[in-house]
């Protein structure tokens, strides 16, 4: 009868039902969307750093046993090689170095004196990168420690701006830094140029332990710095005003109540700057060499002679020790308050002084800020200077070299400057959203939060040449699957490398903020309707866009600074503008050629400049 | 429509049992309350019910159908907050719709209309375009329970909405509350440490402490016959003696307590602890006459509340006059006096 209605009927019939079953996946996808991208996070993690880093470890310790060739050789070991050569003899050994050990006393002309006499014993490897990173340490106490007390204790135009400045160096690429004390303290580097003028001659300051350890401290002061400044800031001034009212002289209100205040900071961040100096790899190997060699950097040298087996030992007990003391870090750091004070000491006015103390205080910070001009300031100024040909030869051509196309050249800036930036825009589109998701489950996670932060820690942990060998030896050479070959080319790898890198920068920034959202908003959302997912989308994403803005900086700097592994993973024809820039500074045969280094280095700190500007502006969260 | 069944809820947090073997039943449209000091587990129960967290042991039945493993965003629940949990960063207007985003509005209107409607309902017609934080505290507080039902739940369930209130917002808005609850007959399940307010709105309520239902009763019942020394000193204010009952030849019992005695309605034989609420005590002669010396008292407005001593014990008399602090003589029936269960 109705024959016009059957079929019509019937397709909507199908078209409902089809529309049911699109509703459905849509909810389901909806539902299972954060769930998902956990899991693709994960993935990833596993693919690009624990896979390769685990390869790292299995041909470390395969069956030519390379852990126990560096374990029991003196060269690497030094004196400490007894203890796995010949355990058995080191008592003996040990009492007789004791026994040619020896006290004397004497005078110096005005004083006595007593001297430890001793015989020397060789450091090994290990033992100078520890003697390095140990000095790097001190002088990183030395030259950030005044400057947490006159951040913290005094009130000066620019406080604020300089505060904030200290946290450039995590964004400063290290490469650049190099550059920058190249200009300085090079043969013909601006501190040369003044001595020569004044008559004094020039200084071989270069390839010396005391650049090194200078370029660390330019790097890690500020971390000393920013972390006492903080906790100098969070002393409660009614705990001082109690002592005081209770009989303390101010020395001894600072000593019984401000010090022991202090003194978990100092040693979290001389503890940490231990751990960056003993992995520090650029400026060890462009300011130091191959005669300055720390693990670090032999790593590097044995894995571009193919000597695999070794750089696996090497990579693997260096990861032992970075590890363990990174977990010694965040157990220390976990004992500290984080929380602030409503009633801090009084600042000082820098500005204005009486008497005779307080002006020999002002002139003591003065002397320090010319310090301070000189390593911080100078290196970058410099390098500046000297992309632009430096004053006696003002010039333009190292620009242009930087614009124009390179026919000659095997490192053409161009191709640096296009990577880089391609490779930072991929690098952040894959490290934000693995950054927002872990950020998530780490505010929210409830019982498995500790492990997200052991999981998520571990590649901050983990040094950069080491996960760059470890991807180099795994998914560039290709693996096995079934019967399939896997084998990526460089550029995806680095992109994933730069993104393993970065994304912990953004969970720092983004976890802290939505930990701070009120549970209740997102478990109103979930009430009416949305899920997990669709609740961080909808109400704490919005909530926390500058905590998402600054960690999306810091990815984006991290990316565009990495050096360590994309040198590994960078070829003839793919290489960033870090890699162009050891390649400037340290490929040539004829030394340094700075004016290239030094223009890029400039384009270089232009951008992190830049991202430290979001960062600061839009309040980057980044706690070391 | 939905009733909500609780039965033998347990959620432990590590060692503690922070609900503990939970069991009610709320009618359809019923207006139940969970009332007991901060920590006995009401909210974690509210939160069971929500599906914020998942029972250890017991189930929850929406309609008599188990909602175990359904998350939050498919039980169709509205929650207000005591915090009101308003989206900063959207408008008033934004907010009550968010709901509608995932659901459609009851009643095939649109969702603009379902959202005037809300704010009409709860009295802040014109307040739609404005930010959250334009709003007073109760305002705020209005606009969250407009968007916990703008999708038409079949469960409205509050926690300690009015908290944070001032008293005199608290009382109207409770008024509000009440109302639109009466008026859209939904099954409501409200979380207080406020007994006055409990008794006041609730239809039913239950008692909770240290994880579990004391009573579960009419405010009446629940006040006028507690279960339990808990419920007894809780609910109301209350005057709980312990003393020994020996049972009296007629009917009832002399309880001794220290030095003094009197008599109670019901037969009770040893141990026991006596309820007698203050308004069923006062000043003069006749029935349990107790001599007391008056301390202090506090003036309600309409009444007095006057601390007296007993013998070493604290007795708490409501009374319309105030008597002079010294020696006097409080006297109550021995029907008013109420025997406590164990």
């Amino acid at each position: 009868m109705d024959r016009g209605v059957g079929p019509s009927g019937r397709d909507e019939l199908v078209a409902g039902s089809r529309r049911v079953a699109t509703d459905r996946l849509v909810r389901a996808l909806d539902r299972f969307a954060l769930p998902l991208a956990g899991a693709g996070t994960l993935a990833v993690l596993l693919a690009v750093f624990y896979y390769p880093v685990g390869t790292v470890f299995v041909e470390a310790l395969g069956p030519e046993n390379p852990v126990w060739t560096i374990l029991t050789s003196e060269f690497y070991m030094g004196a400490a090689h007894g203890v796995f050569a010949h355990p058995l003899r080191v008592p003996g050994d040990v009492a007789a170095w004791l026994a040619e050990a020896g006290i004397a006393a004497g005078w110096t002309g005005w004083l006595p004196e007593l001297y430890v006499t001793h015989p020397g014993f060789r450091k090994g490897l290990f033992g100078f990168t520890a003697y390095q990173a140990a000095l790097s340490t001190f002088a990183s106490v030395a030259l950030g420690l005044p400057g947490a007390y006159v951040l913290a204790r005094f009130e000066f135009p620019g406080r604020r701006t300089l505060q904030s400045l200290t946290i450039l160096p995590f964004v400063l690429p290290s490469i650049m830094v190099v550059v920058g004390f190249v200009a300085t303290f090079g043969q013909f580097g601006t501190v040369n140029d003044l001595l020569a003028g004044v008559g004094l001659g020039r200084v071989q300051f270069l390839y010396t332990l005391e650049i090194v350890v200078l370029a660390h401290a330019f790097y890690n002061a500020p971390l000393v710095t920013r972390m006492v400044a903080t906790a100098w800031e969070n002393v409660d001034a009614s705990a001082v005003e109690t002592a005081r009212s209770l009989g303390a002289d101010p020395l001894r209100a600072f000593r019984d109540v401000v010090a022991p205040q202090l003194l978990p900071a100092l040693a979290a961040s001389a503890l940490l700057a231990f751990v960056f100096t003993f992995m520090s790899f650029p400026i060890v190997l462009a300011l130091g060499g191959l005669q300055l060699a720390t693990v670090e950097v032999w790593l590097f040298a044995r894995i571009q002679a193919l000597d695999y087996g070794a750089a696996a030992a090497l990579a693997t007990l260096e990861t032992v020790i970075s590890l363990a003391l990174t977990y010694a870090y965040l157990r220390y750091e976990g004992r500290q308050s984080a929380e602030g004070t409503a009633n801090p000491l009084d600042r000082h006015r820098l500005f204005d002084a009486a008497g005779l103390r307080e002006w020999l205080v002002r002139s003591g910070i003065a002397a320090y800020g010319v310090l301070v001009a000189v390593v911080f300031v100078a290196p970058l100024a410099s390098m500046v200077l000297a992309s632009l040909g430096g004053l006696e030869d003002p010039t333009l051509r190292w620009w242009r070299f930087l614009a124009e196309r390179q026919a000659d050249s095997r490192t053409e800036p161009a191709t640096a400057v296009w990577y880089s930036v391609v490779f930072g825009v991929a690098a952040l589109a894959v490290a934000l959203p693995m950054g927002v998701v872990v950020g998530a489950f780490s505010a929210r996670g409830g019982r498995g939060r500790k492990l997200v932060d052991a999981v998520l820690m571990a590649p901050i942990a983990v040094s950069g040449i080491v996960v760059g060998f470890g991807l180099y030896r795994s998914l560039v050479f290709g693996v096995d699957l079934g019967s399939y070959r896997i084998s990526l080319v460089g550029p995806v790898v680095v992109v994933f490398a730069h993104a393993v890198a970065g994304y912990p920068f953004v969970v720092r920034n983004v976890a802290p903020m939505l930990s701070a959202v009120d549970n209740r908003l997102v478990e109103s959302a979930r009430a009416l309707g949305a899920s997990r997912g669709r609740a961080l989308w909808d109400v704490e994403l919005p909530l926390v866009w500058p905590g998402v803005l600054a960690g999306a900086a810091f990815a984006f700097a991290i990316s565009i600074g990495e050096f360590d592994s994309t040198v590994i993973l960078a070829d003839q024809n793919v290489y960033t503008m870090p890699v162009a820039l050891k390649r400037y500074l340290v490929d040539r045969a004829a030394g340094p050629s700075t004016g290239p280094a030094a223009a890029m280095g400039t384009v270089l700190l232009a951008v992190t400049a830049a991202s430290f500007v979001v960062i600061d502006r839009v309040g980057g969260r980044y706690r070391p | 429509m939905t009733s909500v069944d609780l039965d033998g809820l347990v959620r432990e947090f590590g060692p503690t049992r922070a609900v503990d073997d939970v069991s009610v039943s709320v009618a359809d449209g019923e207006f139940f309350t969970l009332v007991g000091p901060s920590g006995c587990g009401k909210t974690t129960t509210l939160r069971l019910v929500a599906g914020f967290e998942q029972p250890d042991a017991g189930d929850v039945r929406f309609g008599g159908e188990s909602v175990a493993g359904v998350p939050p965003e498919d039980r169709d629940v509205g929650i207000v907050f005591q915090s009101y949990a308003l989206f900063p960063h959207m408008t008033v207007g934004e907010n009550v719709a968010y709901g509608l985003r995932f659901r459609d509005p009851p009643g095939g209107v649109s969702t603009e209309e379902r959202v005037t409607e809300l704010l009409e309902l709860v009295d802040l017609p014109d307040a739609q375009d404005r930010d959250p934080s334009e709003l007073s505290g109760g305002q705020q507080q209005r606009v969250a329970l407009a968007r916990a039902l703008a999708p038409g739940p079949s469960v409205l369930l509050l926690d300690e909405p009015m908290s944070a209130l001032d008293a005199r917002l608290r009382e109207r808005l409770r008024g509000t509350v009440k109302e639109i609850q009466r008026e859209l007959a939904i099954t409501t399940v409200y979380v207080t440490h406020d007994q006055e307010e409990a008794l006041s709105i609730s239809d039913r309520v239950a008692v909770m402490n240290s994880g579990r239902v004391e009573q579960v009763g009419t405010p009446e019942e629940v006040y006028r016959e507690p279960a339990s020394r808990f419920v007894a000193e809780f609910v109301g204010d209350n005057n709980v003696l312990d003393g020994t009952a020996s049972p009296l030849e007629t009917k009832g019992s002399s309880v001794s307590v220290g030095p003094a005695a009197f008599e109670v309605g019901e037969s009770a034989t040893g141990t026991v602890a006596v309820g007698i609420r203050p308004e069923a005590l006062s000043f003069g002669s006749g029935g349990n006459e107790l001599d007391v010396v008056v301390e202090r008292a506090e003036f309600l407005g309409d009444a007095y509340k006057v601390y007296c001593d007993w013998h070493g014990t604290q007795l708490l008399v409501k009374t319309t006059d105030a008597p002079d602090p010294g020696p006097a003589t409080v006297r109550f029936p021995p029907e008013a006096a109420d025997v406590l269960p164990d």
